[in-house]
């Protein structure tokens, strides 16, 4: 397969300028390549790149050819940049398929992602600023036998940086199937109906070989041996329905036992339940989500700790913020036991009213909280810990007693004049130290404000004015230093040149210097080509993107981008 | 609608069996048979040893053939080499003359290394051309490049006493790191006998009588209550470090005579399995 796939590259290289129509076909592709040369501060803490300079970049190329597809990723990572795993340092080939369409059935061979429901059980995917990328290698298929009715059917392993997952029994094998029925399409008397209903149900299950695992009694030194299941399932059932302007999902997924490195080696079975409701009409949206996970880590690998070889993805009840004060201290999705609840609202204020004005206005309402799960704990095991017991039991109704993350927000936008766009926000967030890994310590509860003003200037010019402000009365060092001020300056023409300034100054910090993190970002765009340099400094953070997180170390030093499709 | 019905049809059976469940009282398991009862250390090894496992059975023709190849190994290596004479698979079943030497762990072994056609050895338990499994013609050259190849990484010295008040063997193990070792490792200790006289087919005249061998002479057979898989280091071990462990065996039922037994105890990386060290020790 890798000579074919191979193959069917070199040949579509070989001509001259990529082409973009062979042999009846066509092929698109596209490129990205980030550079950064970082320099040491030890006020910011950025250490020295022995490198110089960094650089992460990736091409894909893509050919149709009406049914068939194929295509390849080359990834490079010379080296990778700060706050990308070094397992990463490399260049190859790391992903290629191809895949056809025949009669009722879709295969594909190769590299795939693929997601069943809402992924509580399965999702192969790739989220680049994250560094995470759990693409199977394997097989697919998909069949649509009848109208209305969709199996999916995935075998394979998941991508683990540049190592050779099939020749080794450290990486565990996937095996999952989906049936999805649309109601209305399979019996033509519902075709018309304004409920739609569709029902869908799946099983997945990890063949992860039984690696030995002893515990020792610290008083006698009697050993115990864990019995570990290598055949790990996961089975969920959804229901999705919709009724004129009202919408309803909803999940719930079953684990069977699973001893790893995340739950502690406990042989609870897993369990997670997502509910959300939603109303949209014109000028007014209404959102309620719920989710319940317990026990969740689902790897391919029971000893994995980190973002790699997840084979579920647990949804995060929060908002995703753009506005990078209000993202400091972000929601990580715990795992091993979480309840949450999110509400969202959006109302447009109608134009020439006495509260919408000339223009109108959006009000959006957001409140989110995440909170820790019951748990009673059984008796321990004979080393005075939980390894290679049930753990705990949990009632499925009751919440925990520990707040993870709790945020209300309110953001006001607002055309005010032909000219000038104002955006308000406001948020009060309460952050448990707990999802950047500091266990125990004191929480932190921040205002956070920002006002965003776009100017229309002429020629399709624009300038953008953004203040954000954070205070917080927790002080505690360097991953909580109190009150941080934002401001930036953006100047845009025609959408094709872009000319930044931004300060970030954490002049509340109480020992040690109040850095002022600034940065000066250029980008031209022409065509599909985009070209962005920037310079300055960026703090230690972490960001997260859907509940997952990763730490972003302290740089200093420039930063260039290249972007590119065809 | 069929097409539907005959995908799940396909599917379900393999969904039935996906999924492990361990019972509550298997989850943790007690590894009986450490103890701290002591018994003198008499047999001090200082030189990378190979253990030569001899899979076999009364009902393989050709196995008096590699029985002898064992023998003259040990000639040839003396004691540098160990053997272990695993009887396993159907070869092994139902002795004629009631001689069971058949053991579940020996079953589990013939099965992971591939052992289904016998004779065949395993040295080290190390990957050989991208098997396990050795031919008997092929040992001798084995044995050579695994003496010639293998990083000397540790020393088993053994001690050992029967306890004929509880019918119990108890080992002493001293394992000394002579390299610094960055996986866990684990340690197995095993009961082998010899001399035991029972039948044996045979189609080569030159091993005995054809077609069977009434009164052959069993070896280095591996008995049954060893213990397997303990574990020895649960963390990079460094160089110089001595681990001190006591074991004590219940004596399978099935040995005729303690006298002619003898006592394996061998080291392996948790993760490859393949065999760091080995020693043995006569009763």
């Amino acid at each position: 397969m890798k000579k074919l796939l191979l193959a069917i590259f070199l040949i579509i290289c070989s001509f001259n300028g990529f082409s973009q129509d062979i042999f009846g076909g066509k092929v698109t592709g596209n490129f990205q390549m980030d550079v950064q040369a970082s320099k040491e501060d030890s006020i910011i803490g950025a250490e020295r790149v022995s490198e110089k300079l960094l650089m992460n970049a990736f091409t894909n190329i893509l050919y149709t050819n009406g049914d068939f597809s194929a295509g390849v990723r080359f990834e490079a990572y010379l080296n990778p940049i700060l706050g990308f795993d070094p397992k990463y340092k490399g260049a190859g080939l790391a992903y290629r398929f191809a895949s056809y369409k025949k009669d009722y059935l879709e295969i594909t061979a190769g590299n795939f992602y693929e997601q069943f429901g809402n992924g509580l059980i399965f999702r192969s995917y790739e989220e680049r600023n994250l560094g995470l990328d759990n693409a199977m290698d394997g097989l697919k298929i998909i069949a649509r036998p009848i109208k209305g009715v969709a199996l999916k059917g995935v075998i394979g392993k998941q991508r683990y940086y540049w190592e050779k997952i099939w020749e080794s029994d450290d990486f565990g094998l996937v095996r999952g199937i989906d049936a999805e029925v649309s109601i209305n399409s399979l019996f033509k008397k519902f075709e018309a109906s304004p409920l739609q209903i569709i029902a869908g149900g799946s099983f997945v299950s990890v063949f992860d070989k039984a690696e030995d695992r002893f515990i020792i009694e610290p008083s006698t030194g009697d050993n115990y041996k864990l019995t570990m299941p290598e055949n790990i399932g996961s089975a969920a059932a959804r229901l999705q329905m919709s009724y004129k302007a009202f919408n309803l999902n909803a999940e719930y997924a079953r684990k069977g036992q699973d001893p790893n490195a995340v739950n502690g080696y406990i042989f609870h079975k897993g369990e997670a339940a997502y509910l959300s409701l939603g109303y949209a009409a014109k000028g007014l949206g209404i959102n309620v989500s719920a989710k319940r996970i317990d026990n969740m880590s689902y790897k391919s690998r029971r000893g994995e700790t980190g973002n790699m070889l997840n084979v579920n993805y647990l949804p995060a009840l929060t908002r995703q913020h753009a506005y990078s004060l209000f993202a400091m201290y972000p929601y990580a999705t715990q795992v091993n036991g979480e309840m949450g609840i999110q509400a969202d609202i959006i109302y447009k204020l109608k134009k020439n009213t006495f509260l919408g004005g000339k223009y109108g206005t959006d009000l959006k309402l957001n409140y989110s909280i995440a909170n820790s799960i019951d748990k009673e704990y059984v008796q321990l095991n004979p080393a005075g810990n939980y390894e290679g017991t049930e753990g705990y039991s949990s009632s499925f109704f009751k919440a925990g007693d520990e707040i993870y993350f709790e945020e209300l927000n309110l953001e006001l936008g607002k055309k005010l004049s032909s000219d000038f766009k104002l955006n308000l926000m406001y948020s009060y967030q309460t952050f448990n130290p707990i999802a950047i890994g500091h266990q125990g310590e004191k929480f932190i509860y921040a205002n956070i404000f920002a006002a965003d003003l776009t100017q229309k200037l002429k020629k399709r010019s624009s300038l953008r004015y953004e203040v954000q402000l954070l205070l917080t009365e927790q002080n505690y060092g360097e991953w909580a230093a109190g009150d941080w001020i934002q401001g930036t300056v953006e100047y845009n023409l025609g959408g094709k040149f872009f000319v930044a300034a931004t300060d970030q100054w954490n002049y509340g910090k109480l020992n040690g210097e109040k850095v002022h993190y600034y940065n000066f970002a250029l980008g031209y765009t022409k065509g599909t080509t985009r070209v962005q340099l920037s310079y300055g400094k960026q703090r230690e953070g972490i960001i997260c993107i859907g509940g997952v997180c990763r730490m972003v170390p302290a740089s200093n030093g420039l930063f260039a981008t290249i972007t590119s499709s065809f | 609608m069929k097409k539907i019905i005959y995908i799940f049809a396909i599917i379900l059976p393999l969904i039935w069996v996906s999924c492990d469940t361990i019972e509550e009282d298997q989850q943790l398991i007690y590894l009986k048979g450490i103890t701290t009862e002591t018994t003198p250390i008499t047999a001090i090894s200082s030189e990378q040893k190979v253990l030569l496992e001899d899979y076999t059975g009364w009902k393989c023709v050709n196995c008096p053939r590699a029985a002898a190849k064992a023998t003259e190994m040990i000639s040839k290596y003396g004691e540098k080499l160990v053997v272990m004479a695993v009887h396993a698979t159907a070869f092994a079943n139902n002795s004629i003359d009631s001689l069971n030497f058949k053991t579940e762990y020996g079953e589990r072994w013939a099965t992971e290394f591939g052992c289904t056609s016998l004779p065949t050895g395993v040295i080290n338990r190390r990957k050989i051309g991208g098997a396990y499994t050795i031919g008997d013609a092929n040992w001798d050259s084995e044995i050579q490049n695994t003496i010639n190849s293998q990083k000397h990484i540790m020393d088993i010295n053994l001690g050992v006493k029967y306890k004929e008040e509880y019918n119990k063997i108890l080992v002493s193990t001293e394992n000394i790191f002579r390299e610094d070792y960055p996986s866990k490792t684990q340690i197995s200790v095993l009961v082998l006998e010899s001399g035991i006289i029972g039948v044996q087919y045979n189609t080569d005249p030159n091993y005995g009588t054809t077609p069977k061998i009434n009164d052959f002479e069993f070896n280095h057979i591996l008995r049954k209550n060893g213990l397997i898989d303990y574990p020895l280091t649960t963390d990079k071990v460094n160089k110089g470090e001595k681990i001190a462990i006591n074991y004590l065996i219940d004596v399978d039922p099935d040995i005729q005579d303690i006298s002619k037994c003898t006592v394996v105890v061998f080291v392996t990386d948790a993760q490859t399995k393949e065999i760091i060290q080995v020693n043995e020790i006569h009763l």
